[in-house]
């Protein structure tokens, strides 16, 4: 079997699968313990969602290149939806629930009305599930996937401490001065980002759990926040490539195997958290 | 934090340049195969069918090999076979003897994957024999009265197809000798592009069914 | 010139009012004592001294060096924090956040600053600890620890000793008293009107009628005396 794996390494696609993958991974776990904290878990399928509406209307307009239509009507719902901070909670769910199922809808029909593919249901499904998209990457995609992604890393390393402030307690943080309004922009744009690309890796559907379960393990074995945001990263990597390498060996939908490897894993966590006693130190 | 976040990148860094480095999918070594094969026999695909060298003695060791015990051949054979040879042979002239892309190897998530690389970038795999299995599929164009065959593969959700075409040799007369729609069949071709007013097709030539 | 005073200020929601004509100054080593009944805006008056909600009406000015970034608060705990993964040096070391500007990283001065702080606290032994174990009085104890970092002149704090037993409740005070002694003013809600005016200089009541002024005039005010009625309380020293 390793054998295989060795084999199938050989072939472009699959390394363009891996980088792309680890990096999203990596990415939206950083991001996720934030939006975990911030009770926006379901912000990820509320801008897929968006961002799979962008898309029906890029593939309508033909569009050569669809990132420049996706990308930017993304960070505008996430903006409008993120930015208004703890304040917006109350309005959050039933905002993100309305944007979220009215792209949805709106995107499908406009892909049947104007059926532009001869394979619409496929296509569609395709990016609902992810099922090879990550396996079918050109080399243009597979460099912006790593430019935007090594400016994420990097955002988050600069603004980990302001982040961390305004997560922990916006009031606080805005009453001494933090502009905690600018630092929820930015993380809105960083978080649509993000979730374009994991399109790519899991499917529209799926995003939420890319998300969630790398915060909620860590959150489940750790105690403080540095600890957790980098468990948590390392997580999502490993479950990542553990769910790529069994979709590609086994043949099954990489999108769902990586969200599978997620859940087993997760349980996992818990019950290590609960054996040691409650939290380890 | 820092040092944690600087390994972590640097980590990210080299893993990148590893991934994206130029593999020359058309990579010829016979070291490749030793790794692989561990054989002192090497399969030489000639426009007559093939031979079985023995790698130090370069004698023919038996010339009707059956195709199956190469079944896991690499893409590099090929190569090696049109260095000796050095002959030009025209795709639609060479024998589909010996496999070139084995597709029945792969996972299904994999085949899909490079069915989908074969459609995108057909120059990678012009004159190579590509081996498949998937259901069969017949459709009639009216506008350019011709049949068309193909070979369906699903991807692993079953909500997307697609396939390649394939024009079997004359060997085989239609309608006896072709199988029924839907059918799973196995079929092995030489790779090649064609074009059909603006549109480029890609299809398999002298192909078989298997 | 005092840190704080405001004039003829009026607050409330939607241009809804719910309080107004406050007027009021804090000056250096000031304890001023905010009460009054639920609803009387006590809360919102705090949020919009620190600039988290816009006045109706009215002025706030800043004097003496007080910059935005000066300012201590302690808010009310929050839902988010209940559950946060968080260590007790890494909050209290957000306080620092206040001075730290563009900068990414917390200097040696800033960690040195905090780890003063949570000394002053007593809370050094629980630094690595995680907050969300912590009993209530501890983690107000942390919360101050990271006020203190962003501020030497004043702190506001809103009602600080509300769900700490009694003994955690005593604590607090003398913590708060002993800040206030080494001259940072402080401005607190409190619901516990005995003790609050047990340790303040001045007092602002909130409600129909506002008051402000020195401990001693407001114990001789109607609605000094009248407020203690209401409560039973008894004897002030």
């Amino acid at each position: 079997m390793i054998v295989k794996l060795f084999m199938y390494l050989e072939y472009p696609f699959v390394r363009y699968a891996i980088i792309v993958g680890v990096l999203i991974a990596l990415c939206s776990s950083l991001l996720g313990v934030t939006l975990v904290l911030k009770r926006f878990s379901y912000i990820g399928d509320g801008l897929s969602h968006v961002a799979f509406g962008a898309m029906a209307i890029a593939t309508v307009l033909k569009l050569t290149n669809q990132m420049v239509l996706i990308l930017p009507v993304t960070i505008l719902c996430a903006v409008v939806l993120l930015r208004t901070g703890q304040n917006a909670k109350i309005k959050g769910d039933a905002a993100i629930a309305m944007i979220s199922v009215g792209a949805l809808a709106f995107g499908y029909m406009l892909m049947n009305v104007f059926s532009t593919s001869s394979n619409l249901t496929g296509d569609v499904c395709s990016t609902l599930f992810g099922s090879t998209s990550i396996l079918t990457l050109t080399k243009w995609e597979v460099w912006l996937c790593i430019a935007l992604s090594v400016v994420v890393v990097i955002t988050f390393a600069l603004l980990y401490n302001k982040i961390f402030a305004v997560t922990f307690d916006e009031d606080f943080a805005k009453a001494v001065g933090t502009n905690a309004d600018a630092y929820n922009l930015v993380i809105a744009v960083v978080i649509a980002v993000i979730i374009v690309l994991a399109m790519n890796l899991v499917g529209s559907l799926l995003i939420s759990a890319l998300v969630i379960f790398p915060a909620l393990s860590a959150m489940r074995l750790f105690n403080s926040f540095r600890k957790v945001t980098l468990f948590s990263a390392a997580f999502s990597v490993v479950c990542a490539l553990l769910g790529l390498f069994i979709s590609i060996l086994w043949g099954t939908p990489v999108g769902s195997t990586i969200v599978t490897v997620d859940v087993f894993a997760f349980f996992l966590c818990w019950m290590v958290g609960a054996c040691l006693g409650g939290i380890k130190r | 934090m820092k040092r944690a976040m600087i390994l972590m990148l640097t980590m990210t860094m080299s893993l990148l340049t590893w991934g994206c480095a130029e593999t020359p999918d058309n990579s010829a070594s016979s070291d490749n195969l030793d790794a692989l094969y561990g054989s002192s026999q090497i399969a030489v695909v000639t426009p007559e069918g093939y031979n079985v060298y023995d790698k130090e003695t370069g004698e023919i060791i038996n010339d009707d090999a059956e195709s199956e015990e190469y079944a896991e051949a690499d893409e590099s054979i090929s190569e090696q076979s049109a260095d000796l040879m050095g002959d030009g042979t025209p795709a639609f002239a060479r024998s589909t003897d010996g496999v070139d892309v084995d597709l029945t190897a792969l996972s299904s998530t994999m085949v899909y994957s490079q069915v989908y690389n074969m459609m995108v970038t057909p120059e990678n795999f012009t004159g190579k024999v590509v081996k498949m299995q998937g259901s069969y599929s017949c459709f009639y164009d009216s506008t350019t009265g011709n049949y068309y065959y193909a070979c369906i593969i699903q991807d692993a959700t079953a909500c997307c197809s697609q396939g390649i075409e394939f024009i079997l040799t004359d060997d085989y007369k239609y309608p006896q000798d072709y199988p029924t729609d839907g059918d799973i069949i196995t079929v092995q071709g030489v790779f090649d592009t064609y074009y059909e007013g603006e549109n480029m097709y890609c299809t398999l030539r002298n192909a078989k069914l298997l | 010139m005092a840190l704080i005073t405001v004039k003829e200020l009026s607050l409330g929601y939607d241009n809804i009012e719910i309080a107004n004509n406050i007027n009021f100054s804090v000056s250096q080593g000031d304890y001023l004592c905010i009460v009054g009944e639920n609803g009387s805006g006590k809360t919102t008056l705090m949020k919009t001294l620190l600039g988290l909600k816009d006045p109706l009406r009215g002025q706030i000015l800043t004097g003496d060096g007080l910059m935005k970034n000066g300012i201590g608060y302690l808010p009310q705990h929050t839902d988010v924090q209940k559950d946060f993964p968080a260590s007790v040096k890494e909050i209290v070391l957000s306080g620092c956040q206040s001075h730290c500007g563009f900068k990414p990283f917390y200097s040696r001065k800033d960690k040195e600053l905090a780890n003063e702080n949570m000394e002053k606290m007593g809370i050094t032994h629980l630094k690595g600890r995680s907050y969300r174990q912590l009993s209530g009085g501890q983690q107000q104890r942390i919360l101050l620890a990271r006020a203190l970092c962003a501020t030497r002149k004043i702190l506001l704090l809103d009602e600080p000793v509300s769900g700490l037993d009694p003994e955690a409740t005593y604590e607090m005070y003398r913590l708060i008293e002993k800040l206030n002694k080494e001259n940072v003013a402080v401005i607190m809600i409190s619901h516990d009107i005995d003790s609050a005016l047990a340790y303040a200089t001045h007092v602002l009541h909130m409600g129909s009628d506002v008051f402000f002024g020195t401990r001693a005039e407001y114990l001789e005010s109607r609605l000094g005396k009248r407020y203690l009625e209401t409560l039973g309380g008894g004897e002030i020293a």
